[in-house]
């Protein structure tokens, strides 16, 4: 039962050959078994989710059950899910029980997803470690060949990913700003979508950089992201920057094929660092595609360098301000004191990790008077320069492959202490998401200590079904049959 | 932590390489359309709702250190 | 020009001023969630999570505020910007629950635009409008319920508001109230917002400066949320002494935030410029750009209502009535409409001095407004018909107008059950006058003997006579026959 995917689920609950409650069990007692290893989870939620199970085997036997009836997944701890603690991985948040629900959230539960608990995730999803987390660091559930050194899972979504890779959900929610979804996706060997801005509602989802942030679905396969995507997007008339287009059936786009397609390599990706072998990777993908009838062409993006320090500038000013909500006076923990100031001041010190702490201070400083222009004017500016980039070679191409990561994941002890150097594992994410284009990351391959490696494909404005479309032809090529050390089946 | 934002301004200087003549800042992706809520009461009343989370409340009320004006 | 001036030890010195005017827009809901704008309400009902800041929670801007702030452009003449854009100004206050406010800094939905004031001499003046934006008004902090703390109600928090920008063009007390009045007195003729200053939906920053004639401007300083006219005026003054006479003592004045103190007559100092806040002003990226369609705007030019100017000529060139006249009734729109309804078909003149006149000394006795008024326009122009038809004279219509007020009967039925009915039957005036004459013989003989005056002590006897009821003309008349007899 561990091994199966969301599609196969729900295939066996609509033949009856499986319950929900049953499955539901499946995944609550693997949690109780292994997340102590893993630190997927934050909060699991035990009783709801058996409720629901029972509630949705009673539709499944009345035969007319929703989309997603009786699935077990986890919601990444940002999603505000009304009655259940929803802590963004935070201090300032350990006791916030949201009266609401997140329209993402919202969407999974009306199509009938029952839901195991909320997922662990970089404080804010501030990183891309998963170690800024105020409830411990995540494992990686996948161990280097000989090796007992604990990985990091990437982030900011790294429980979301971890759960997954190990079997303690069928899929689960993530939220991308500059990677969160691909980069842990592709450190932890499953497959995550981060789609075009604007195609799930952000309301009720913890703000982290409002022109950045997207919902996306994390899950073992491609069909599986693409069932859990049909349920999360659609327009919302309470976030103002949602798109009112229709949501297509993503399932229909996976056998479309690669025949014609013309694939993009851009250029500037194969800087001098990249790995020898997720360079032979990145060509094993290309090959992959070549074979199945895409044309493959030679593009270039030539403001990719400048994705990064774009990035964070316009992702810390808004991250200042969005944060700037957590004062101890309506919600969250509060630290006492005497005056309005110094209540400000004991709460958030006390209430934020050091990584927020050191992102909000930068946000602060590059919006103050004097630096706006230089900082965050000047970002904005480039980041039109980074979307013309992909706005052209889309006129020629209609996907782009790239790796997604510069490296596989690493051990805790080998984080960077320099910022700067961890900022490095987005350098490839982060562009699709500043023009706000879909793209996903998938398992192509593993590494020489045994690690897998994650391949991006990034498409134009909506166009999620051509990334579906190439993405399974690349899925079927590299037949990733892998399973981490840590893995409910595995470890049982 | 001053060594560590001098060192991630010093890395996002590069952008002064950017030639941004004429270039428009970046506002959204242009793909939403505006739109504005009509005129109508939709919401409120759910003051305990509101008052749910509050690590300190008196009556109807959250509360903050006196403030003096 | 204003010739106001202050005078120093140094000689004149002339006052500059600018008005920042912070208006609450008339809308149901509020400017970015579906909680009521209504004014009052249980602490903290009228507030849904949008407004209290909630993680996740997002902003929709509310299209019936836009209207309202497109519709006050038009009505100070200034120039509407299809585009502008939402900004966030960051602070730390305890009633500011997103730790932002959402406003309009860099691209206002209104630009420039001027309102024309009329001074007590009669002269008029432009005070030029630099901007008018929208943005969210903050929750209230209660700083005397608590020895300890204040309490927060957020149910203000996120109502709409409309800055309304001036050029530093008011140059003495008096032209800061006129404009003052002006401004609330075209945003009350658009429905835009009800001005009513005590309840604070209407408060003024009041930037001042003092200079000698023909000088460059010198420092200001900004007094902060004043909330009536005359406080406004008198802060001025005040404020503008007390720079004079730093510069005339030889110091300089700091450019600061002073608050204003009616009780004690002063400002004072409320931060200074080192100690003021760094907004750190960027487009809020919840929302986009505010996008307005140039047809849409023109069909709410269409719909505006007349407004004070348009109808002042109008008034005068319909009615024929004076300047003055026309300023006094439209000063609020119900009181010209008001007085339309008295005058349509009728006698315009009469129904001006009876409005201006008894009416208005009614409503001010009584305590009424135009909109409270126990008579209707409908009742008064009964009142004034029965004066033109002769039915009674305007000695008695005092006295009816008077009745109608506290008992609230149509001017008719007083008359009838006063029995006030004007008496026009010339043989019961003429048996009185006869009468009279008889009673008053030695009066008779005096006024033969030349003493004309008299004429006016045998009318007052015959209206006494007559209980007032007498038509005045046919008394004069019959009075003349009689005494040339």
């Amino acid at each position: 039962m561990h091994d199966l995917t969301l599609a196969a689920a729900r295939k066996a609950l609509r033949s009856r050959s499986l319950s929900s409650v049953e499955l539901t069990d499946h995944f609550l007692s693997a949690i109780e078994k292994h997340d102590g290893q893993i630190n997927a989870y934050i909060t699991v939620t035990p009783e709801p989710a058996r409720k629901a199970a029972r509630a949705a085997d009673a539709l499944l036997a009345e035969g007319d059950a929703p989309a997603l009836c009786g699935l077990p997944l986890g919601v990444k701890d940002l999603f505000c899910t009304s009655g259940t603690k929803t802590t963004a991985a935070s201090n300032i948040l350990r006791d916030f029980v949201p009266p609401y629900e997140s329209t993402v959230t919202s969407n999974l539960l009306a199509d009938g997803a029952i839901f195991l608990g909320k997922t662990n995730l970089d404080e804010f999803a501030m990183g891309s470690t998963n170690m800024t987390s105020a409830f411990g660091p995540v494992t990686n559930p996948w161990r280097r060949a000989g090796s007992d050194a604990k990985l990091v899972p990437g982030g900011s979504s790294g429980g979301s990913a971890a759960a997954v890779a190990a079997g303690l959900a069928l899929g689960t929610t993530g939220t991308d700003t500059g990677g969160s979804i691909r980069q842990p996706a592709a450190y932890c060997g499953i497959t995550g979508v981060k789609p075009t801005y604007g195609r799930c509602s952000r309301y009720g989802t913890i703000a982290f950089a409002s022109s950045l942030d997207q919902a996306g679905p994390m899950a073992r396969t491609l069909e599986d992201c693409a069932i859990l995507l049909e349920s999360m997007a659609g327009f919302d008339p309470r976030d103002s920057t949602s798109v009112d287009r229709p949501v297509p059936r993503y399932e229909d786009a996976l056998e479309r094929g690669a025949k014609g397609l013309r694939v993009g390599i851009p250029r500037e990706y194969r800087t001098d660092t990249l790995p020898e072998e997720i360079a032979a990777l990145w060509d094993e993908g290309i090959a992959w595609l070549r074979d199945a009838g895409a044309e493959i062409v030679d593009v270039s993006l030539p403001h990719t360098k400048y994705g990064l320090p774009t990035y964070y500038i316009a992702a810390l000013a808004e991250a200042s301000s969005n944060l700037a909500r957590y004062d101890g006076v309506r919600f969250g923990a509060r630290v006492e004191a005497d005056t309005l100031d110094e209540l400000y001041e004991a709460t958030r010190h006390a209430g934020f990790g050091e990584e927020v702490r050191r992102r909000i201070l930068m946000g602060t400083y590059v919006l103050s008077s004097g630096y706006y222009d230089a900082y965050y004017l000047r970002a904005q500016k480039v980041r039109t320069l980074i979307q013309r980039d992909f706005l052209s070679a889309f006129e020629t191409v209609d996907v782009l492959l790239t790796p997604t990561a510069p490296s596989a994941a690493f051990a805790h002890e080998e984080r960077p202490t320099d910022p700067v150097q961890i900022y490095l594992n987005d350098i490839f994410t982060v562009p699709a998401s500043m023009a706000g284009v879909p793209a996903l990351s998938l398992p192509a391959g593993l590494d020489r200590s045994g690690l897998p490696l994650g391949l991006q494909l990034i498409g134009r404005y909506f166009e999620e079904e051509t990334l579906f479309a190439a993405g399974r032809v690349m899925e079927k090529a590299a037949g990733f049959t892998h399973r981490p050390a840590l893995h409910a089946g595995a470890v049982a | 932590m001053r060594e560590e934002l001098n060192g991630i301004l010093g890395w996002v200087d590069q952008l002064n390489e950017v030639d941004v003549t004429d270039v428009p800042p970046m506002i959204g992706t242009g793909l939403a359309m505006p739109r504005q809520r009509e005129d109508v009461v939709t919401d409120g009343d759910k003051r305990e709702a509101i008052l749910s989370n509050a690590p300190d409340r008196v009556g109807p009320y959250f509360t903050v250190p006196k403030v003096v004006e | 020009m204003s010739s106001y001036r202050i005078e120093g030890n140094t000689g004149a010195w002339e006052i500059v001023v600018g008005l920042e005017v912070h208006a609450q827009v008339i809308s149901h809901a509020k400017l970015f969630s579906g909680a009521s704008a209504e004014y009052g309400g249980e602490p903290n009902t009228h507030v849904s999570l949008v407004d209290a800041g909630f993680p996740g929670m997002l902003p929709v801007v509310n299209r019936e505020c836009v209207a309202q702030a497109v519709r006050t452009g038009l009505g100070l003449n200034a120039e509407i910007h299809l585009m502008s854009r939402f900004d966030r100004k960051n602070y730390f206050y305890a009633d500011l629950p997103q730790g932002y406010q959402i406003s309009q800094f860099a691209h206002p939905i209104v630009g420039e635009g001027k309102v024309e004031i009329e001074l007590a001499d009669g002269t008029t003046r432009h005070i030029g409008v630099t901007r008018l934006h929208l943005e969210q008004d903050a929750g209230k902090s209660m700083h005397d319920q608590d020895p300890l703390r204040s309490f927060i109600d957020l149910n203000r928090a996120g109502v709409a508001l409309m800055e309304i920008v001036s050029e530093p063009d008011i140059r003495s007390p008096e032209e800061a109230g006129a404009y003052l009045r002006k401004l609330r007195q075209i945003l009350r003729y658009l429905g835009t917002c009800d001005g009513n200053m005590e309840e604070g939906s209407m408060r003024a920053d009041v930037n001042v400066s003092v200079r000698k004639a023909g000088e460059a401007y010198r420092t200001r300083c900004e007094i902060k949320n004043v909330n009536s006219i005359r406080y406004v005026m008198q802060a001025i003054e005040i404020e503008a002494q007390r720079q004079i006479e730093i510069w005339e003592a030889g110091g300089t004045v700091d450019q600061e935030t002073r608050l204003f103190d009616h009780v004690r007559g002063e400002t004072r100092s409320l931060r200074s410029k080192e100690d003021a806040h760094d907004y750190r002003y960027f487009p809020d990226p919840d929302l986009l750009p505010l996008v307005i369609e140039r047809d849409w705007v023109e069909d709410l030019r269409a719909a505006l209502p007349e407004l004070p100017e348009a109808k002042r000529t109008r008034l005068e060139q319909t009615y024929g009535i004076s300047r003055y006249e026309s300023g006094v009734l439209t000063v609020e729109q119900g009181i010209a409409d008001f007085f339309e309804q008295v005058a349509r078909d009728a006698d315009a003149r009469l129904a001006v001095n009876w409005m201006l006149g008894d009416f208005f000394g009614a409503l001010n006795r009584t305590g009424a407004t135009i909109e409270t008024s126990p008579v209707s326009a409908e009742g008064l122009r009964e009142l004034l018909g029965l004066i033109s038809d002769s039915t009674i004279n305007g000695k008695i219509a005092k006295e009816v107008l008077e009745d109608m007020f506290e008992s609230g009967e149509s001017a008719s039925a007083i008359v009838e059950r006063k029995g006030l009915r004007q008496v026009t039957d010339t043989g019961a005036i003429e048996s009185e006058i006869r009468t009279i004459l008889q009673t008053h013989a030695d009066k008779l003989a005096e006024y033969k003997s030349g003493k004309d005056k008299l004429f006016g002590f045998f009318v007052g006897q015959t209206m006494k006579a007559m209980k007032g009821k007498a038509n005045p003309a046919a008394v004069n008349d019959l009075l003349k026959k009689l005494l040339s007899e």
